[in-house]
């Protein structure tokens, strides 16, 4: 039997075992069941009536322009003269409540509990005192828009040519990047269920009787990533689904799609730097999980965390691309995964950084394989104990 | 050099872990088609020789050869291997775990599938075969196991331990199968506890403590080397005084013991015959029954190992 064939028997196995397709369809409709429900839900609380309130103003003359109107609450302005007979008959619960406008135009407002129609108020004085304020200015409706315009920029790229944001591709790449995200986290738990559950289980020693360790963790890479990448695939389409076929159903608009990407280069870039990076932090991953003998246990299960925190730099750097920091953290192959889509998105990188670090990536990814590989084979016969630190490594170096 | 006749070969092989020599300066060799056992106490090395077998580890000096197959070396497809850590996927379907380590051992899915439910069949799980690994019985798991080892028809089977955990009926099932195995040319290597077991199933018997080789041979050969001679079971309804001081003085007695009432155990040196003996017990017992019975593995093994066990034995897998 060649390796390979081992390899692929392996992965095939991994791949059924972790992928349910009767668990991931009953996952989709409970999916479609929930958001109908919430869509349905949300229709509801959208057409809810404001509980109507009644609500005395003092000094309303203060004000230069009329009382605004306010979803559900009724002015009372005649009869309470100032604040003391407002608060009497707030206290008496004739009203619900009393606004206080003073001199300079500001307002108090008294209820004798927290309402939520409180919170109402000021947006609505704002926007009649704003429209009041346009109007003494005798400006025209085209000069009050320029006003509220926000300031229009159009970036041209002399050097490649490309006029304006890159759009759809930006949209497309973040989405090609949240997935490889969601197959690592959605990846990385049925990874460690996989090798420490094999271990528990007493399986692996009948396993390397049969198949070379490298072999072994080879096809755990492969069939449990594949396993991943179905999971998210099967969820995100799933996810699609209800974004696109719900909303007409509760009576709203269609959900407009982006138009197809433009800069498939640049995809395919991001796209091969996601792979690489996916199958890095899966050997990483590997590689842990064959040094942890019980994951419930096991300090070592914080592990999981640790490809989190590309990500958090990734988020960082997103308005400072061009640092310099960002160049070497999207070059450093534990964290070039989450960077690098966001340098080559958001500024110009030279030519030879996306390939250096694909190649660093790629090394890397080959080197935590061998490493997982190695430590697997020297650790897969310390039941009921973990290879100390210095142990692991010392494996490791053998990679 | 190994003859022609030799499958397999090991020479000289040492293991050592952090503070432990768990195989040391063994040497030994199978002949192909035989059933060999390998015996200890626990801790003896046993597990790590056999694992060395395998080809799981290593050994850190000496060498495994396999002088009949190809580079002299043993491929996948030609070992089985029954681990003493008994495991298998719990959460799958029997007949889906057989295949697919048949598969593992070279042949190809539909075949293995074949074979999966030949075993299954043979083994009685034939109706369960779809069944979750996890929803059989330990004896059923253990069935299992054996015939996920076993059935590619390797040229070589290593079981360790393969009776622990089997009720009597079930041991002589393996029994039986073991027998099969070695009737369709498989050379079996087996560790056992179960004397009785290994005495009426192995060719030859190798005893390891402490990593070392303490007996081996044929059985006859060690009754020979090791044995007590024959014992001599009298059931008596009555006896002289002095009788049995008498008895124990005679030279050809090693001891008598009086295992239940009126039963008296004389046990002979070896090559010693019973037929003086008897005259002499005849003048001072009224004897009702005679029987002779050989000194068993298992009181060799006690005389052996027994002998040769320190206070504390160090650990070895």
């Amino acid at each position: 039997m060649t390796r390979w064939r081992e390899v692929a028997t392996i992965a095939r196995w991994e791949f059924h075992r972790f992928v349910k397709w009767r668990q991931q369809l009953i996952g989709v409709l409970v999916m479609l069941g929930l958001g109908g429900l919430f869509g349905g839900v949300g229709k509801m609380v959208s057409k809810a009536h404001t509980k109507p309130v009644d609500v005395a103003v003092v000094g309303a003359a203060g004000l230069s322009y009329p009382l605004p109107p306010v979803d559900g609450v009724t002015w009372v302005t005649e009869g309470l003269l100032d604040e003391a007979a407002a608060r009497a008959a707030l206290a008496a619960d004739t009203v619900d409540g009393a606004l206080l406008i003073a001199p300079d135009g500001s307002g108090e407002v008294l209820v004798k509990r927290k309402s939520a129609w409180t919170a109402r108020i000021a947006p609505a004085f704002t926007k009649a005192g704003h429209a009041a304020t346009y109007s003494q200015l005798s400006i025209s409706d085209a000069q009050r828009r320029a006003l509220e315009a926000p300031f229009a920029v159009r970036v041209t790229t002399l050097e490649t040519g490309a006029a304006g944001s890159v759009g759809s591709s930006r949209l497309y790449a973040n989405v090609m990047l949240g997935l490889g995200l969601a197959v690592l986290f959605s990846g990385f738990a049925s990874l460690f269920a996989g090798i420490t559950g094999e271990k528990q289980q007493r399986i692996t020693e009948q396993m390397l009787s049969m198949v070379s360790p490298q072999s072994w963790i080879d096809g755990k890479i492969l069939g449990l990533a594949g396993a991943a990448i179905v999971g998210t695939v099967f969820t995100a389409a799933a996810v699609l689904t209800a974004v696109l076929l719900l909303p007409p159903v509760f009576g709203a608009g269609k959900v407009p799609l982006p138009p197809p990407p433009t800069d498939l280069g640049l995809l395919a870039l991001i796209a091969l730097v996601t792979a690489l990076g996916t199958a890095m932090w899966f050997s990483f991953m590997a590689a842990m999980a064959a040094t942890i003998d019980d994951p419930n246990s096991s300090p070592r299960s914080a592990l999981l965390m640790i490809p989190a925190i590309p990500s958090a730099f990734a988020f960082v750097l997103v308005y400072r691309a061009d640092a310099t920091v960002a160049q070497v953290l999207s070059i450093f192959p534990l964290t070039s995964m989450a960077v690098l889509p966001v340098r080559l998105l958001a500024t110009s990188v030279p030519w030879w950084e996306p390939w250096l670090a694909v190649v660093l990536l790629a090394l890397a990814a080959w080197v935590f394989r061998r490493a997982a590989g190695k430590i697997f084979a020297a650790g897969v016969l310390l039941h009921g104990k973990e290879p100390s630190l210095a142990e692991t490594l010392r494996w490791a170096r053998k990679a | 050099m190994p003859s022609s006749s030799t499958f397999l070969d090991v020479v000289g092989v040492h293991k050592r872990f952090a503070r432990v020599h768990a195989v040391a300066d063994i040497s030994l060799a199978v002949a192909p088609g035989e059933i060999f056992a390998l015996l200890g106490p626990n801790g003896a090395g046993k597990s790590t020789l056999l694992r060395m077998l395998v080809g799981i580890t290593r050994p850190d000096e000496g060498r495994i050869e396999w002088p009949t197959m190809q580079g002299g070396k043993l491929l996948a497809g030609q070992l089985g291997y029954l681990p003493e850590d008994r495991g298998l996927y719990q959460d799958m379907p029997l007949i889906q775990v057989l295949t697919y380590f048949g598969s593992l051992r070279g042949l190809e899915p539909s075949v293995a599938r074949g074979a999966a439910e030949r075993w299954l069949d043979r083994l009685e799980l034939l109706p369960r075969a779809k069944d979750k690994v996890g929803s059989l019985s330990k004896g059923n798991q253990q069935k299992v196991q054996f015939a996920a080892a076993v059935l590619h028809r390797p040229q070589c089977a290593i079981l360790d331990e393969p009776f622990s955990g089997l009720d009597p009926l079930n041991q002589e099932l393996f029994l039986g199968l073991v027998s099969e195995l070695r009737a369709a040319g498989t050379t079996v290597i087996l560790s056992a506890h179960q004397m009785s077991l290994v005495e009426r199933l192995a060719d030859r018997v190798f005893v390891m403590q402490h990593g070392r080789e303490v007996l081996a041979g044929t059985m006859p050969e060690i009754r020979a080397r090791w044995g007590t001679g024959v014992r001599l079971i009298l059931v008596v309804d009555n006896e002289l005084p002095g009788a049995v001081a008498t008895i124990e003085a005679h030279p050809a007695v090693v001891s008598v013991t009086r295992p239940a009432n009126g039963t008296l155990e004389i046990a002979l040196a070896p090559g010693q015959h019973v037929g003086d003996l008897l005259a002499l017990c005849a003048k001072g017992l009224n004897i009702v029954s005679v029987r002779t019975e050989e000194p068993t593995l298992h009181d060799m093994y006690i005389k052996v190992v027994g002998a040769a066990a320190p206070a504390t034995a160090p650990e070895a897998a």
